[in-house]
């Protein structure tokens, strides 16, 4: 047997091209060196236009396989592993010769420009690898048939396949069992986590405001809150330390009991799209309710938590009450807790609170009250650029600096009341949020803190001391602050500018792809699936079923790609109604039967239509087939065909069961 | 019914009609295989006959030589059949002291090569040669054979031993192959109830005269082949190359000789066109021996498998 010819080094070019282009999204997590290695290894083989001798691919192999230990320590995990299969890629170029060599190469480069969504599940990346694949396609294509078609028509018969995968890819996606979480939980612990931070000092909020990465679209069921109840809660510190605050570390806090809601009003439902942000914080309205979603509970401040870090965009379907009382009953060590202060920390915030409380003897609310109004005199200035802190941080800013943003209020504030012998502690989370049309985007730029304070009966009341000094932070959202109208989000901007559209659309367009692409899960698999009344199937029938549409949709699309019978001429169409008209009462030509022969059959089925046949049959035959008929028998053709109306025989008569002759 | 009578040339039908009838009273029941023949014959081609012996080969090719008019003579081939044994040769005349060319027997009108495949090669290109280019050359000098021409050669499909089976571009030259098969059972015994056929083919008159053969070969030609006609010879062209049914598919001069036939065949149904189904009549004959099945390719004669693989639109 003689191998196949060795293809034309155009199709090298091509491979080289679609193999550049998938791997080139790799390049932001592969190490450098392989990074240069794919286009040096694809750049030597088209140089050379024959593979180099095994002198240089087999070291070059050993150095690649050498690389990536000494990098990884590892030659397994997505990491290493993805930088091997890179490497070899390129390298396996390197030595292509064969049409099989292209045939495996177009393969690889498949597998390639699909894995980037191991890292990357963003609409521009999928639209990025979707002309990858388009590339890929058309350079398989070159490998099929070199040089026989311009790029173009081969650009077009990619671009058609492709298209026609597309209905075949929808049902697999739609209906194909889906696997609760993530399919793949391969990159952990990469890349840093943004957004709030599990401890808090005075600055790292200001660069949070910086930042207009979206921290989660919320869609609301009905009613939307007012700007004055738009608090997300996030992670809530109880421990400080005279400069930073944690959460609870306390040693008593038994997972399986949330601090407790009484007498919850009116609940709000939502749903939320979580961006992925690598901790296991869930953002809620205020305070959510106790049927939680599967795989979350709460923490002692009765934070939702998911039970694994959240690490690709999910949704959440939530439920909160705006009226409530959270834990009216504190157990002792909680209060203590709530209550603790280090021992040298804001002496002058002390006599502040000896102060307040002595003016209201044992009345905690009215403390509170007091505070709130001395914050309001003291002409404090909210800012987001304040000066550094000295010393004491608290007592510097209750009366010293007096300029800060949530953070520095928040905490002043707790650390005042627990001098005041109230039980305080700070929330963390976001407030306000955008309106993006059938929902709200909140931004990592939306970020606050604020405090809450535990009364008697009443619980743990939210306490917002940036509210009194800045109400239009509040009430307004961050533009309403001088000096933070650069640092607003486009879509923020409340006006008409086409900068604020496309922006607006563009996240409508991300928050769709998040919702209905990414957060295709098995609830709303399920939830697709009762709507079409299909809901009782099992995974395994789901997965059949599946299968068998996509094949169907195949064998559909084989049907439909095949040339379609037209007749071919105006002679023809008016000769299939003929026959359709006589294939109704069972006489039917077979393919390969002649005209006349098939009506001398059913002529001598049918002696009654016989005259009528006879006549089609020498009308038929003289324009097909005589010379030079005249035009006048075309017409005469169309009228016999229009007059003929074959009914069937009468009972008794022969037409009943007919065998199709042979001829 | 409103058909032209100019599309009609009855005729030709009732010729050809007579001829059957004439050669059916000695060929019991082979009306087709004769009709077939004249086909063959108006087409200008030669016919083979492929059977055993004893099913009439040389009747049909005596009765047909009478009916039509036509000189005929027989040889029959054998091993030690020189070519010169057929086209003849230069002998020297003593008296005039100068050579004389000595037709052989293939200078007759009607030959009936009797077991052609006994011949050795060299014998059987010496014919089919003369068949092809209707004229024969000896030493130099040309000498055409009498029109009309017409060879029906047989062989024996059975007896292989000592034989030089036809190759497949000698069998070409053969516009048709026909086999004669056993009569019908009625047939036969009228057969042999009936008197010796040889001395009735005596009795039989002529039909035509080799003037008016050569005129309705002429009139062949003049038959209308229309471009739908043409679509359909030319698809079956193409079936027969494409695909994997056939080890090589059928030349174009397969497709001129097919289309010749078709032509005959409509003029003997005493037509001025072609139609399919005229293409279908003489399909089966015309490539059945040009035309090899692959192994494991499907059941049936090949004229068979092409003719149901293509349809007429």
């Amino acid at each position: 047997m003689t191998a196949a010819p060795a293809p034309d080094e155009t199709v090298f070019r091509w491979l080289g091209t679609a193999l550049l282009v998938a791997a080139l999204p790799h390049a932001m997590h592969l190490p450098l060196w392989v990074s240069v290695l794919v286009p040096g290894a694809l750049l030597l083989r088209l140089a050379l236009a024959r593979p180099p001798g095994r002198w240089l691919l087999i070291p070059l192999a050993l150095a690649a396989l050498a690389g990536v230990v000494v990098e990884f320590r590892a030659i397994s995990g997505p990491d290493a592993g993805g930088a091997f299969f890179t490497a070899m890629v390129a390298l396996k170029f390197l030595e292509s010769r064969s049409t099989r060599d292209g045939g495996l190469l177009a393969c690889l480069t498949y597998f390639l420009a699909i894995a980037i969504f191991l890292y990357s599940e963003q609409i521009g990346m999928a639209v990025y690898v979707a002309g990858s694949l388009l590339l890929t396609t058309t350079a398989l294509i070159t490998l099929a048939e070199p040089r026989t078609t311009p790029p173009r028509e081969r650009f077009a018969v990619a671009g058609g396949l492709l298209v026609q995968a597309v209905p075949i890819m929808l049902v697999l996606f739609v209906l194909f069992p889906r696997i609760p979480g993530p399919l793949w939980s391969l990159h952990e612990g990469s890349g840093a986590a943004t957004g709030l931070s599990d401890s808090m000092s005075p600055g790292g909020v200001s660069e949070l405001a910086m930042s207009h990465a979206v921290a989660f679209r919320v869609e609301f069921d009905d009613e939307i809150p007012d700007p004055q109840e738009q608090y997300w809660r996030g992670p809530v510190f109880t421990d400080y330390d005279g400069e930073t605050w944690r959460e609870s570390s306390s040693e008593d806090w038994d997972n399986g009991e949330a601090p407790a809601i009484a007498d919850p009003g009116a609940p709000l439902e939502y749903t939320i799209t979580l961006e992925s942000h690598d901790q296991r914080w869930l953002f809620t309205l205020d305070v959510h309710g106790d049927d939680t979603p599967s795989d979350t509970g709460f923490d002692p401040g009765r934070q939702l938590l998911t039970a694994d870090p959240v690490r690709r965009n999910q949704r959440f379907d939530l439920r909160s009450y705006r009226d409530y009382r959270l834990e009216p009953e504190l157990p002792a060590t909680r209060r203590v807790e709530a209550l603790e202060l280090p021992d040298d920390a804001a002496p002058q915030a002390r006599e502040l609170a000896d102060e307040l409380r002595g003016q209201d003897g044992d009345d905690d609310l009215a403390v509170v009250e007091l505070a709130l109004e001395w914050f309001e005199d003291s002409d404090f200035e909210y800012t987001l650029t304040p000066q550094q802190l000295r010393d004491d941080p608290v007592d510097d800013f209750l009366f010293d600096t007096r300029a800060g943003f949530c953070e520095h209020f928040a905490s002043a504030f707790v650390v005042l009341m627990r001098a005041a012998d109230i039980p305080a502690r700070v929330v963390t989370g976001y407030l306000g949020m955008e309106d993006a049309g059938d929902y709200h985007i909140v931004r990592q730029s939306d970020a606050h803190a604020w405090a809450e304070v535990w009364l008697p009966q009443q619980g743990w009341v939210r306490v917002d001391p940036t509210a009194t000094v800045a109400p239009d932070r509040i009430d307004l959202g961050l533009d309403s602050i001088p000096g933070t109208e650069d640092m607003l989000s486009d879509i923020a901007r409340r006006d008409d500018s086409l900068r604020r559209s496309v922006a607006l659309a563009w996240d409508n367009v991300n928050h769709a792809w998040n919702r209905l692409v990414l957060g295709y899960g098995p609830d709303l698999q399920e939830r697709l699936l009762e709507r079409v009344g299909l809901e009782d199937l099992g995974r395994y029938a789901l997965g059949v079923l599946s299968i068998a549409t996509a094949g169907l949709l195949v064998a559909g699309l084989w049907l439909f790609s095949r040339p379609p019978d037209r007749p071919r001429d105006r002679i023809e169409r008016h000769w299939r109604r003929v026959e359709r008209r006589l294939a109704r009462l069972g006489h039917r030509r077979v393919p390969h039967e002649g005209v006349h022969d098939f009506l001398r059959r059913v002529a001598h089925r049918r002696p009654d239509l016989a005259p009528a046949l006879q006549e089609l049959a020498a009308l038929h035959d003289r324009l097909r087939y005589q010379p030079d008929p005249a035009p006048t028998t075309r017409v005469a053709f169309e009228r016999a065909v229009r007059r003929f109306r074959p009914r069937r025989a009468q009972a008794g008569g022969n037409a009943s069961s007919e065998q199709v002759e042979g001829c | 019914m409103n058909a032209q009578p100019r599309s009609h040339s009855p005729a030709t039908r009732q010729l050809a009609d007579a001829i059957v009838t004439a050669c059916g009273q000695i060929l019991l029941g082979k009306d087709d295989i004769v009709r077939l023949a004249l086909c063959c014959l108006l087409a200008r081609g030669h016919l083979l006959i492929e059977d055993v012996p004893g099913v009439g080969k040389t009747t049909l090719a005596h009765a047909l030589a009478r009916i039509l008019h036509l000189d005929y003579r027989r040889i029959q081939f054998t091993s030690d059949l020189l070519p010169a044994d057929v086209v003849g040769s230069s002998i020297f005349q003593r008296d005039q002291g100068t050579f004389h060319f000595q037709r052989g027997p293939v200078f007759t009108e009607l030959l009936l090569a009797d077991e052609i495949n006994r011949a050795p090669p060299k014998t059987q290109s010496a014919l089919l040669e003369s068949m092809e280019e209707g004229q024969v050359t000896i030493e130099g000098s040309t000498h055409a054979l009498p029109r009309p021409f017409f060879v029906i050669a047989t062989q024996n499909p059975r007896e292989q031993a000592g034989t030089f089976p036809l190759p497949e571009s000698q069998l070409d030259r053969f516009l048709m192959r026909l086999s004669i098969g056993f009569p019908a059972r009625s047939a036969e015994r009228e057969l042999l109830a009936g008197a010796d056929r040889r001395s009735q083919i005596e009795t039989l008159e002529p039909v035509l005269d080799p003037d008016r053969i050569l005129g309705l070969q002429q009139r062949v030609n003049e038959v209308h082949a229309a471009p739908a006609l043409l679509d359909y010879v030319q698809a079956l062209l193409h079936a027969s190359r494409a695909g994997d049914l056939f080890v090589q598919g059928l030349s174009p001069r397969a497709g001129l000789a097919l289309l010749n036939a078709a032509r005959a065949h409509a003029l003997l149904d005493g037509r001025d066109h072609v139609r399919p189904e005229d293409v279908q009549g003489v399909l089966g004959p015309v490539v059945d021996h040009r035309l090899e099945v692959v192994h494991g390719g499907p059941e049936g004669s090949p004229g068979r498998i092409l003719q149901t693989r293509v349809g007429i639109p």
